[in-house]
Formats: C-alpha cells, structure tokens, sequence
C-alpha cells in the first residue's frame, strides 16, 4: 500500500494554483503507475506511452478530485482504464496490420531494466501474462504483484468481490500452467 | 467446497480454523495438491520478484519534464490541421449555399438598377406618375370600332327589318364632322331612348 498520508494536502496545494503540487503527486507514483501499466501491455515502449496518458488525466481531472476514494486508488483507476483502452487499440491496429510487425523485437531493444542476467525470465513472464485476458490480467496483477485486498480492487475495477476472486484464480491456474509447461 | 474455492482460500487466507486444519490434512495426503499450491506460490512470488527489479533512474527522472514539455507543446498548438480544414469547408459549403440562394433575385435587381440609372431622376418622377387617360386611339385602333359599330348596326337592322347597309362607314369621320349642339342633342336623345 501507498502512504497516502500528505496527498490530500498535496491536491489542495494543487487545486489552489501550486503547479509543483502535481510534481510531487506524480513522482510519488510515477514507478507504481510505470509498472502497473507495464504489466498490462507487456513492454517498456507501451507502459511509456500509458504513463504519459495517465499523467494528463490526472493533471486535468485533479482539480475535480473530491476523495470519494483515495488518491492512489483514483490513479490506478486511471492506470487500467487507460491501460485497457491502449490494448484495444493496439489489437485494432494489428488486427488491420498498422502496428509494425517488429514491435517485439524493438521493444525487446528499447528497455530500462538495468537487470541483464534476469532479463530474459522477466521478458518469459512478461509473455506468458499477456496471454491471459485483459480483465483476468488486472485483477492477477492487483491481487498477486501488488497485494492489493479484493474490496481495493473492486473500488478500482468496480467489479464485484465474487466476480474478482473468480477471475484471479483462473487467471492464477492459467499462467501457472503455462509457466510449467 | 470444491477444490479450487479451498485452494483460492488457502492462498488468500480465508480458510476459517477448521476448514485449514482439514485442508492442511488432506494436503498432506496429497501430493499432486501439495505440488499444486507450490506452483501457485512460486507464480507469485516469481511476479513479485520483477517488481523489485532495477530500472534505469534515468527514465523516472524524465517522465515529469517529458510530460511538461508534452502540456507546453499542446498549450501552443494553436493551428490544428483538422479544425482549419474543417472551417474552411463550412465558409465555402456557407458561401455557395447564399450565392445560389440569392441568385434569382440579383439578376431582377440588376436590371431594375440598369433601367433606373439610365433615367434621369425627373424621368422616373413622370414615369411612375403615368396617367393613360389621355392616350388617343390610333388609326388601325379607329378601323376596328368602325367595322365594330357597322357589324352591330346591320346586325340590329335586321332584327327591326330596316333596308340600310351600314358596311364601311366611316364613323369617326361622321363624328368629326358633327357640330357640339348636333353632338349633345343626339347625346340628349340617346340617354332618353335607353338605347
């Protein structure tokens, strides 16, 4: 969980006219929104292209903040919502063949992982969870990377608590099975 | 319970007391069951693993000013391809709708503006204040009531039995030739007879 103790005084900063108030907000979860948006797309170049998206929602939409929830559960809101509509995109362009075909293959080369004897597993894992369905993925990243409880991801998803823990297990047998296979 | 609803639970810890106890048993009796949870355990704990893994600093220390310099170039972007098109498109559809809807009426107004600029303005005065009262009957029009009035008179001539022909008379010339007193008298005595 994000220590979410200053974030309401860091909004108010905001919506009162303090430009680095936003600074502030998003360097504290630029690294969460990084690799929540990195698990879902599954590289580096995409994960990049989602923050930015992520970022400016958040930057024209915090002023209307009103903490029905809290802040770091409204950013991973966005997080999976912008980070769902990149997948669907990205499907309809390779469905229409607009994507470049060597995408794996330059965002293979394009990477921040500073972590080279690791890289290839981390790029095994990064696969296999993108075989598993959109909606299953999230809730397996929510529940199982982030540790987040299943009333957290239902605030974020806005699915029901049953309807998730179903989800996650299916998704939980599907990657351990293709893991080892 | 099914197994999977027990395994779900075990793994998030919502086994009550009893049931964990009695899962744990048959767990022990189960080797696949046992090799199973393992798998699941080691699935998260191998994703957890990539969390904690290094990232170049660099990339997060550029998010922000790469994000400002992104806003500012939005901020600037005043002309936008689409919306220019777009305007452009609506001005000619708008100008070609008034052209064609005002073309009628332009050309009756351009000839009225060419008819009025080659009067001069006491022309027009006396053009519009036209009075057709006076306008005097030609020589074709004075053939035409002559023949007119001598077809009639023959015509009434017969219904009344009367022996005269009053074919190519020249009326007109008879009525120059009248005095005024000849004119009122017959004037006086047509009124009278209701003829």
């Amino acid at each position: 969980m994000a220590d979410t103790s200053d974030d309401l005084e860091l909004v108010e900063s905001y919506v009162k006219g303090d430009e680095s108030a936003f600074n502030r907000i998003a360097l504290k979860y630029q690294q969460r929104i990084y690799w929540h948006a990195r698990r879902m797309t599954g590289n580096h170049l995409d994960a990049d292209e989602v923050v930015q998206e992520v970022l400016l929602v958040m930057y024209r939409k915090l002023k209307g903040f009103e903490f029905k929830s809290s802040l770091y559960t409204w950013i991973y809101r966005i997080t999976t919502t912008r980070s769902i509509n990149f997948i669907k995109r990205r499907a309809v362009k390779e469905l229409f063949s607009l994507e470049d075909s060597n995408k794996d293959f330059q965002s293979g080369n394009i990477d921040i992982l500073n972590d080279i004897e690791n890289k290839e597993e981390i790029e095994k894992l990064e696969k296999i969870l993108q075989k598993v369905p959109a909606k299953q993925r999230e809730v397996f990243i929510l529940r199982a990377i982030d540790g987040m409880s299943y009333e957290e991801i239902s605030e974020i998803t806005g699915k029901s608590i049953g309807g998730l823990k179903s989800n996650y297990f299916h998704a939980l047998k599907k990657i351990t099975e293709m893991m080892n296979r | 319970m099914k197994t999977d609803d027990k395994i779900r639970k075990y793994l998030d810890g919502e086994l009550i007391p009893e049931e964990l106890s009695a899962f744990e048993k048959e767990m022990e009796n189960s080797p696949e069951l046992k090799m199973s949870i393992e798998n699941f355990r080691s699935t998260i704990k191998s994703y957890r693993d990539i969390s904690s893994s290094d990232l170049q600093k660099n990339y997060f220390n550029n998010i922000i000013p790469e994000f400002r310099k992104s806003i500012e170039k939005k901020s600037k972007k005043s002309f936008s391809p689409a919306y220019a098109f777009g305007s452009i498109f609506v001005i000619i559809i708008t100008a070609a709708i008034i052209f064609f809807m005002n073309k009628d009426g332009s050309e009756i107004q351009e000839s009225n503006d060419v008819f009025a600029e080659n009067m001069l303005g006491n022309e027009i005065i006396i053009y519009l204040s036209s009075d057709y009262s006076n306008y005097d009957l030609l020589d074709e029009d004075d053939f035409i009531i002559d023949s007119l009035l001598s077809s009639e008179l023959n015509l009434s001539a017969a219904n009344f039995d009367l022996q005269y022909d009053f074919a190519n008379i020249n009326f007109n010339s008879i009525f120059n030739n009248l005095s005024d007193e000849d004119f009122d008298g017959l004037y006086s005595e047509l009124i009278s007879k209701k003829f």
